[in-house]
């Protein structure tokens, strides 16, 4: 469980004090997978950052499971740029992380060569970043935050730059491993039907001063529910209209 | 094909220089005694390896040239180095840096020989302090340059600030290394030839400054050209190494 306790943040910019967003409060449920939609520079991607313990929290609080505060330990993060370093070969940044993190056993290695089979890259494991397309690379980074195997995933629109049917793909591995290891995904993105079909509940942030404008809870009615089948819900149209006429212009 | 004919155009001008210089003075006139031609050049270059006179010069530059290289820049790019590492290094430094920089460093090669003695070292040492400045400024700069995303990645998986240095800022500012080097190899050789120049009894810049209070130019040039010969190799050992450390471009 994530909770984001009464949390206000400001900056100076051209010596104007801008408040990001004042006395927000949320929680997130473990195993859940919620979206924050919001307009530009509401601050998303710095509640991330604090959520992720790589910025400090002003006012406020984070705290995760039981009191302790949010920190690099918990969290693994993955953003709209994959960030390859490019004199690694793949395999080497897939590894990069997990070795930092001291989390590397020998099994390590047999889980990233079934995620790189199941994604379809494993003839790419010892190519170099810098000749691979854009969806294969974030499919490397993905690799490379799946296996830190964390409670908490935080994704800062890692889709947005991607071809549909990867992004598709991608969806479906989150999905599917958020619901399999009862990992908590808190998902960042501009993508109305993407947060319709991957989470549980939807937070909508406003124009900053940022609060909370609409919290949405996603039902389907679908059995087998992934990013793909999600769609073809009934609800789908009626969660999307309701989203549209409610989100921040 | 297209490529042959590219390179034999780009010889001309060297062709046209060198018969021009040939065929303007008479053998036995001024011209030829000021300015020597090519054909007694080539003729010098010929009997001073025979003699092994060129050959040790050339091994006594070579040498000052490489280790004045190696020291200047291991110690310019550690310290450039942990100015990224140490706010408050870099704080401190800077304007010494600045200062030491901007000194002639040639102002000090007698000083290097009071305080180093005529010998070899002396020559090593100014060598080293002529590359200096440039590495420490070049590894900072590259050290600044880095991309603050991947910097912000690495925080992400807790990394400390030596796992960033190691994983990023080494490997990513190489590219500004590398071409501190190439600046470098010039700066290197020129003062180990100013130190040598100053007092020695060896090397080419000794070589130079003899011949030419003799008036044997042939000889100034048949050092000269060893002097460009050891520039050359210095560059090509470089671009071996740059092609090594930037092996992921290439690799597929």
């Amino acid at each position: 469980m994530i909770t984001v306790d009464h949390i206000s943040k400001d900056f100076i910019t051209n010596s104007r004090s801008v408040i990001l967003f004042k006395d927000l409060s949320f929680k997130v449920k473990e195993g859940e997978i919620l979206t924050i939609l919001g307009p530009n520079g509401c601050g998303k991607s710095t509640l991330l950052n604090m959520i992720a313990g790589i910025e400090p929290v002003q006012s406020g609080q984070i705290r995760i499971d039981k009191g302790q505060p949010a920190s690099a330990e918990h969290v693994a993060y993955m953003l709209q740029k994959d960030l390859l370093l490019p004199w690694l070969s793949v395999i080497e940044n897939i590894r990069l992380g997990i070795k930092i993190k001291g989390f590397y056993t020998p099994d390590t290695e047999k889980k990233i060569e079934n995620y790189l089979v199941d994604l379809g890259i494993r003839h790419l494991k010892d190519s170099f970043p810098n000749h691979l397309s854009g969806g294969e690379r974030q499919k490397i980074a993905l690799i490379r935050t799946l296996i830190l195997e964390t409670p908490i995933l935080l994704l800062d629109e890692p889709f947005s730059a991607i071809d549909y049917n990867t992004r598709l793909e991608l969806q479906k591995t989150i999905f599917t491993y958020s619901k399999e290891n009862h990992t908590t995904v808190i998902l960042i993105s501009h993508d109305i039907d993407e947060a319709i079909s991957v989470s549980d509940r939807i937070i909508i942030l406003a124009h900053k001063p940022g609060g909370i404008k609409m919290e949405l809870e996603i039902n389907s009615t679908i059995a087998d529910r992934n990013p793909v089948t999600a769609r073809f819900d009934p609800e789908f149209s009626e969660y999307y209209r309701i989203i549209w006429q409610n989100y921040p212009r | 094909m297209k490529k042959t004919y590219l390179f034999l155009f780009r010889l001309m001008p060297l062709l046209i220089l060198l018969l021009a210089w040939e065929f303007i003075f008479s053998s036995t006139g001024k011209g030829a005694f000021l300015y020597s031609k090519p054909t007694l050049i080539l003729a010098s270059l010929i009997e001073n390896f025979k003699s092994g006179l060129l050959i040790n010069d050339l091994k006594v530059t070579g040498s000052e040239t490489l280790f004045g290289f190696l020291l200047g820049n291991s110690l310019g790019l550690m310290l450039g180095f942990s100015l990224w590492y140490s706010k408050l290094i870099a704080y401190i430094s800077k304007p010494y840096i600045i200062v030491i920089g901007s000194i002639p460093i040639f102002s000090l090669a007698p000083m290097t020989i009071i305080w180093f003695g005529t010998g070899m070292f002396a020559k090593v040492m100014m060598a080293a302090i002529s590359t200096f400045a440039v590495s420490v400024a070049q590894s900072y700069d590259g050290a600044q340059q880095v991309d603050e995303s991947q910097i912000k990645l690495l925080k992400t998986f807790g990394a400390s600030r030596w796992i960033i240095f190691r994983n990023i800022i080494i490997p990513s500012s190489f590219i500004w290394v590398i071409s501190s080097l190439r600046l470098n190899v010039s700066l290197a050789l020129l003062g180990a030839f100013i130190g040598e120049f100053i007092s020695s009894d060896q090397g080419l810049g000794h070589r130079i400054l003899k011949a030419s209070s003799l008036y044997d130019t042939t000889m100034v040039f048949s050092a000269l050209l060893c002097l460009i010969f050891l520039a050359f190799v210095f560059n090509w050992g470089l671009g071996l190494l740059e092609k090594k450390v930037s092996y992921w471009k290439n690799q597929s």
